[in-house]
């Protein structure tokens, strides 16, 4: 068996132990165009199918990972430097753990720390509130009010957004975001 | 929300570990991992996004097609070789992985499976490496005309289509996992 070869096989077995140690189930990277996005969805789906929880759990782990996805394809840059659109989800006892990633513009990165900050702090009441704010103004200025994704992931799921950014050129960052849909 | 953050805590890996496992991905050009349960269901899924994905990416329908088949047979491998899960069978969850390099598809399929099943598999294997494109056809056509249709034994002619439509070496690996079961990992490359 040739080195290479050797390399590769020992690489199996990392990703196992990474998928394994991240509670992991599914994960892609690449290009997400309309019809990848619509063929993760599909294969994410049949996954959630196979487990026991209960429906209510389900759907909201669909509209999160919809969310998701949408966030990847409107807000990605891309980048020479950068790493490529990441899509991830796995599961545990507490719930789904839906987690993508993708490569951001160094200036929006004040920006949206702010916003997942101030989505974090808030209550479902004030979710909602401010939701319905940026539907208002979104229609009001016919401009995509950005957060609202990030307010309806928050809003289905209850708990915190968690977040990262790593920077990669001076222009760049790659931008990870983590939520869970428990009960 | 206080009560949700600790909720996340105790079992959840920080975030860059995973930004780390995005990088090996990235460093391998790997474009889908799965992990996990392998029904019939789930493997039309896993056969339809790639269909989808590599539709997308405008591959030809040649190459689209090997891979396909590829794909199917080492699906269907995987679970010719499925292993019962008892509670004393080890806990190891099998994995397909898809990766994509320049004009090179590698397809990596790992599960797990009973010991007595390896010498078969592995001769099987190292007799279609050694074999050139002629003596691959022969050999499939030699078993095929003497496998019954209930031959189970995971040696049979799914390997050899693979090998012939992959037209590159198997590359494989066996790993004790205990008296009765073992890691078997196979990596099929193919070059457009």
């Amino acid at each position: 068996m040739n080195t290479q070869a050797q390399e590769d096989l020992k690489f199996i077995s990392q990703v196992r132990k990474d998928m394994n140690e991240n509670q992991l189930m599914l994960s892609y990277r690449g290009d997400m165009s309309h019809e990848i996005v619509m063929a993760l969805l599909n294969l994410s789906e049949r996954n959630l199918n196979q487990t026991n929880f209960d429906s209510s759990i389900k759907s909201r782990v669909f509209s999160v990972m919809v969310e998701c996805l949408q966030n990847i394809t409107q807000h990605s840059e891309k980048s020479e430097h950068g790493r490529s659109n990441m899509f991830m989800i796995g599961f545990s006892e507490s719930g789904y753990m839906v987690y993508s990633g993708n490569v951001v513009k160094s200036d929006k990165v004040e920006e949206l720390k702010l916003k997942i900050t101030q989505i974090n702090t808030m209550s479902e009441d004030e979710l909602k509130e401010f939701y319905k704010f940026w539907i208002k103004n979104e229609a009001v200025t016919g401009k995509s009010g950005f957060g609202l994704g990030l307010i309806q992931i928050a809003r289905k799921t209850g708990n915190p957004l968690e977040y990262d950014f790593e920077q990669l050129d001076n222009d760049h960052y790659f931008f990870s975001l983590r939520t869970l849909v428990d009960h | 929300m206080e009560n949700s953050i600790n909720k996340m805590t105790p079992n959840q890996r920080p975030l860059s570990q995973i930004s780390a496992f995005h990088r090996l991905m990235d460093e391998k050009d790997i474009a889908l991992v799965y992990c996990g349960e392998f029904s019939q269901e789930l493997n039309k899924t896993l056969l339809a996004f790639t269909e989808r994905k590599f539709k997308a990416e405008n591959l030809e329908d040649n190459t689209r097609r090997r891979i396909f088949n590829i794909m199917v047979e080492l699906l269907q491998n995987m679970s010719k070789n499925k292993v019962e899960i008892t509670e004393d069978t080890p806990e190891v969850s099998a994995i397909f992985m898809l990766g994509t390099h320049n004009n090179e598809f590698l397809l990596m399929s790992s599960n797990m499976i009973s010991n007595d099943k390896i010498q078969p598999l592995k001769s099987r294997l190292d007799q279609v490496n050694s074999l050139d494109k002629e003596g691959l056809k022969q050999l499939y056509k030699d078993v095929r005309l003497t496998s019954s249709f209930n031959d189970t034994s995971g040696a049979g002619i799914g390997i050899i289509d693979i090998a012939r439509k992959a037209e590159s070496r198997l590359e494989y690996n066996f790993e004790e996992l205990d008296a009765r079961y073992s890691l078997f990992s196979l990596l099929i490359r193919i070059v457009n």
